[in-house]
């Protein structure tokens, strides 16, 4: 459905000069520094899959979300979607795919809601039978009903947000690329965003690229992940495995009967001590729970244990730092 | 055909849409018919007071002239820069959501002109229709024969597309320069005085005159009054159609360069 291969993209910046009358010495110059933003990043999205696409601010992930949608040209490689070359052929790529930029909206900001809506349905020429069916199915799922008739400024965050999603499946298109939809969002809205997205990827088998910051999207969502940094691909399959090979970091929670001093463990990592109990982080190959516990046993009276699985966040943030 | 029926709805869609933007400013839209009316007024007032110091003031017939005067007001109200796409393009840039508006399946320029002709066609029903109707009565202004009162419709509908190409232009340019309210308020300073909105164009001294003759503004304000009051009549009216039609044309293929130029900027820049 999406395929990305070798892409690059490249910004060229002015310098900004410094010193005596750089503000007229800025207007003359011709001096640039190349910024690349995308770097040799290639991966395939298949049809119907949801895929998170991770990374941190400025990572590249919003300019290629760009040049998949055809509104930024790739400085090399290349990039289709379902066949379709986003930037030669933009109308028809324009055609097949919704976007949804969480800090950006494509309403109409003085109009009320459904007067937005009836403006894409001419801009896409949506049928009416589908753009009726549409409506019935996605304004109710959306809790839109209260805000259908007020205008965009007048909407909350999340109520923006919902009616933005909304839009960009009016026209029921085969792609969702939605960048960082759920940001600022509050929890009973980032439920409904989700419960509604993968409801639409169940029912029509849309193919949605989704941009995020909040590892909750991706783990109720996401069965594959790519992450970039800087640029460059970090990594790229299913979440699980992602999992496996960088959360080898695991931790375990001993309570004792009583108070007891700091003590080492063989592999294993002292890394907090509150009362009576102390946690322990080590690596999945390199020790287990059990090794760590028949340590402890002998010398300690134990009362309670608990092994700590990492969780996404941890473990992005152990992808970005292993680089 | 398809095309057409389109872009029929689409600007139907438009004025539905900027009908009730109006009625959501409606402060705004009731300030702005005051400011009309009051502005006909004076303007008759003036061209009176001249007349009657001196009867050759502008080389026609008083009431020729009041009717072209008040013809300048009540067509600002749709043809002021104000109200061109280059505001909505500007507070597009600045909020970073132009993007949103190139994504979209349809064609730039033409999106931005039905969005216009929306807007343009709700203020030409509710503000230039009701000030020429006062005014009509207020200064008895005469109507013109049947073959002006078309020419200077068709002139009309030029002059709202010249206009519309030489505001989409300054609204290309501040995809470039972020912040275009200093060009506008120029542009706008250059059109009133060179479109002979304000002053008719004919009472310039020599090379003012040349100027404003070479210049594409006259056809915005110039040429229609001039058809309605009867200066340009038979040949003379063909002939100012065609300076508006050449000038569309002029205008139309040197915005669509602009727009390839500019949108291939931004998208290879990324804005």
């Amino acid at each position: 459905m999406i395929e990305v291969k070798h892409l690059k993209k490249e910004f060229k910046i002015p310098v900004q000069k410094k010193g005596r009358f750089a503000a007229v010495r800025n207007l003359f110059s011709s001096e640039y520094t190349i910024k690349r933003a995308v770097d040799d990043i290639s991966f395939c999205v298949g049809n119907g899959e949801i895929v998170g696409f991770i990374g941190k601010n400025g990572a590249g992930k919003s300019t290629t979300i760009k040049m998949l949608s055809g509104i930024l040209k790739p400085s090399a490689g290349s990039v289709t979607v379902d066949g379709i070359r986003p930037f030669e052929q933009r109308m028809e790529n324009a055609r097949q795919i919704g976007v949804v930029f969480g800090q950006k909206t494509q309403l109409w900001w003085d109009v009320p809601l459904i007067e937005s809506y009836r403006l894409l349905r001419e801009i896409y020429r949506i049928d009416n039978i589908t753009y009726q069916k549409n409506l019935e199915r996605y304004i109710p799922m959306l809790g839109l009903e209260e805000v259908i008739n007020k205008p965009v400024r007048q909407m909350s965050l999340g109520q923006r947000v919902k009616s933005d999603i909304c839009a960009a499946l009016l026209h029921d298109p085969k792609i969702l690329f939605l960048d960082e939809p759920t940001i600022g969002v509050d929890v009973v809205s980032k439920k409904y965003l989700q419960d509604f997205i993968s409801e639409v990827n169940r029912e029509k088998g849309t193919t949605v690229l989704l941009t995020t910051h909040d590892m909750g999207d991706i783990e109720k969502l996401c069965s594959r992940v790519v992450v970039i940094d800087s640029g460059h691909l970090m990594y790229d399959g299913d979440l699980e495995s992602m999992v496996q090979r960088f959360g080898a970091i695991r931790s375990l929670m001993v309570e004792f009967e009583e108070s007891v001093e700091d003590f080492q463990v063989a592999n294993a990592e002292l890394v907090r001590s509150e009362g009576n109990r102390k946690w322990f982080s080590f690596h999945r190959e390199k020790t287990t729970p059990m090794e760590i516990l028949h340590f402890i046993v002998g010398r300690f009276p134990v009362h309670d244990i608990e092994v700590i699985e990492p969780d996404i966040e941890g473990i992005v943030r152990n992808l970005y730092e292993s680089k | 055909m398809r095309a057409n029926s389109m872009s029929l709805r689409i600007g139907a869609a438009f004025l539905h849409s900027e009908f009730l933007n109006i009625s959501v400013y409606r402060v705004s839209f009731w300030l702005n018919l005051v400011y009309t009316f009051l502005m006909m007024y004076s303007v008759g007032y003036v061209w009176r007071a001249l007349y009657a110091a001196n009867p050759d003031a502008a080389g026609v017939p008083l009431p020729n002239m009041v009717s072209y005067a008040v013809m300048g007001v009540a067509l600002e109200a749709i043809l002021h820069p104000r109200n061109g796409p280059q505001f909505y393009i500007m507070e597009q840039v600045r909020k970073g959501t132009i993007e949103m508006d190139i994504l979209k399946p349809v064609d730039f320029q033409f999106y931005m002109f039905t969005k216009n002709m929306g807007g343009l066609a709700v203020r030409f029903l509710f503000l230039v229709l009701p000030s020429l109707i006062t005014a009509y009565f207020l200064f008895s202004l005469k109507l013109p024969h049947f073959s002006a009162l078309m020419g200077f419709a068709l002139s009309l509908a030029c002059s709202v597309v010249i206009s519309f190409f030489l505001n989409f232009m300054l609204g290309l340019l501040s995809m470039v320069t972020m912040n275009i309210k200093n060009i506008n308020w120029g542009y706008n300073a250059v059109l009133r005085f060179f479109s002979g909105q304000m002053v008719p164009l004919w009472i310039f001294p020599g090379m003012l005159r040349i100027l404003g003759n070479i210049l594409p503004f006259r056809c915005i304000y110039s040429i229609p009054a001039s058809i309605y009051i009867g200066n340009y009549a038979g040949m003379d009216m063909l002939g100012a159609l065609g300076v508006q039609g050449t000038w569309i044309i002029l205008l139309w293929i040197s915005s669509r360069l602009l727009m390839k130029k500019v949108f291939a900027r931004v998208m290879i820049q990324g804005g």
